[in-house]
């Protein structure tokens, strides 16, 4: 059961629809590990149908009627006894799709001894969606973050400064954060990290990298 | 009209003691007997509704019963009827019911914060209602009322729109980001459409600002940051009212 979870304004937004579609994502896989964050997104859904309801009918003549009762054969109804719907545990079904494979059928690109890094293409121009594999007991070289960064955990977990984070644990970084994530000590870590803008690496041994992190968005 | 406040309260109160027979147990012969009072298809429950809803459609012309609010309720048992009636048996009759009273919300939405043009409106309204054929099936009674189900592929929709007309190639649709969730015990679907409707009755109690603002959000999909922007107030401050609206609506946030 996942204990960091994304703020009531964030759930909000997404509830609404408003996230950008990489962050919306993110948070979308979140609920897949976590009940609670279902639960008060389906009342915050609620609440935007107790709006949608009052809102001032628009008038609809009998053409858009006509027109769309024309089209209901050409659209047969869809069969929900195989409904696929949120499941703990599996992969969660945005990310298989995203990934068409599992995560050893991706291509990873090596960054440091213990970092690899996947880039999976959401078709969402302002942020980089990827996927990082810490090696067991790796760490992430200290650094900061010139954007927001959103990082949920798909396997094994981490800690830094902060706190440890398990499986379905999300968190928000806001510009100026700075850490170092180690990844625990029993297994391989992988999360998945939505970015706005690329990381800086803070410490001498790998400040010389920074030119070459570029956001890779789309 | 008065027998249709009277109805809607004596299925409420209904429905409530069986949710305390069922939380404590009480009668346990009585669920092995007649079922789960609560669940799907149980039998309490359909008498109870039946006669409500015959109470309710009995006698009131077609015009004032598509328009009027009514009790809390009601409104939405006659929509679910019509999805469970389109779901069955492809009913085009009940469809059409169906889209007189949602097409002209769906608009409204389409077209408020002036996002999209008449055309588009048009063409989401109709995107909508198609989807509303092919997923009748999907929908379940017991776990949201008919409005929120629509509410939810109208937003849907009119992202993927968005993202349509801004040509993002993604293999991502709005459907992916909320998928269906898996049936849940049928305490807590209870519970989840007793909150909706709460929402609902508390809502119109809140203040104007706190509305505007939930509009913004929600109707007209402004970011907060967007909706202090335009409001030319501080991003604390929407962020605040739409916590404080949502904390009156008495919204859940169990962590
Ligand atoms: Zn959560």
């Amino acid at each position: 059961m996942a204990k960091f979870h994304p703020d009531l304004d964030l759930l909000t937004e997404h509830a609404a629809g408003n996230l950008p579609l990489a962050q919306a994502a993110c948070v979308s896989v979140h609920m897949n590990y976590c009940e609670q964050c279902q639960r008060t997104t389906g009342q915050l859904q609620g609440l935007g149908a107790a709006l949608f309801e009052s809102l001032h009918a628009a008038p609809v003549g009998d053409t858009l009627l006509n027109a769309v009762l024309a089209r209901l054969d050409d659209a047969p109804p869809l069969s929900y006894a195989t409904s696929p719907g949120w499941a703990a545990g599996k992969t969660p079904a945005i990310l298989q799709r995203l990934m068409r494979g599992d995560f050893t059928e991706l291509v990873w690109k090596k960054i440091t001894g213990t970092l690899s890094i996947s880039y999976l293409k959401t078709g969402d121009p302002n942020y980089e969606f990827a996927l990082y594999h810490i090696k067991a007991g790796g760490r992430i070289p200290e650094h900061t973050h010139r954007g927001s960064e959103m990082t949920l955990v798909l396997e094994g977990g981490f800690s830094d400064a902060d706190g440890s984070y398990h499986q379905g644990d999300f968190m928000l970084r806001r510009p100026g954060d700075v850490h170092a994530p180690t990844a625990v000590q029993s297994e391989d870590c992988i999360c998945l990290a939505v970015l706005d803008a690329p990381l800086r690496f803070t410490g001498w041994q790998y400040r010389w990298m920074n030119p070459f992190l570029q956001l890779r968005a789309g | 009209m008065l027998y249709r406040g009277v109805g809607g309260a004596a299925v409420d109160g209904i429905v409530a003691f069986f949710t305390l027979v069922k939380r404590y147990r009480i009668c346990e012969e009585f669920v092995a007997r007649w079922g789960d009072p609560l669940g799907p298809g149980g039998r309490i429950l359909s008498i109870t509704r039946g006669v409500e809803r015959n109470l309710q459609v009995a006698d009131i012309p077609e015009i004032s019963r598509a328009d009027s609010q009514g009790p809390v309720g009601r409104r939405t048992d006659e929509w679910s009827e019509c999805l469970t009636l389109i779901a069955a048996n492809q009913d085009r009759a009940a469809f059409t019911r169906f889209f007189r009273h949602f097409a002209p919300l769906i608009k409204a939405f389409a077209l408020a914060g002036s996002s999209l043009s008449a055309t588009l409106a048009d063409e989401l309204v109709q995107e909508v209602m198609l989807k509303v054929w092919q997923k009748a099936g999907g929908f379940n009674p017991e776990k949201a009322a008919a409005s929120t189900w629509v509410y939810t592929i109208a937003r849907n929709c009119r992202t993927d729109m968005f993202r349509r007309l801004q040509k993002f190639d993604t293999p991502l649709a709005e459907e992916d980001v909320f998928p269906d969730q898996e049936s849940e015990e049928p305490f807590a679907l209870l519970q989840g459409k007793r909150t909706e409707e709460r929402v609902r009755e508390l809502m119109k109690g809140l203040p104007a600002d706190q509305m505007q603002i939930l509009a913004k959000v929600y109707m007209e999909g402004k970011s907060h940051a967007e909706a202090a922007a335009e409001l030319d107030l501080p991003l604390g401050t929407v962020k605040s009212r739409v916590r404080l609206a949502i904390q009156k609506l008495q919204i859940q946030i169990d962590r």
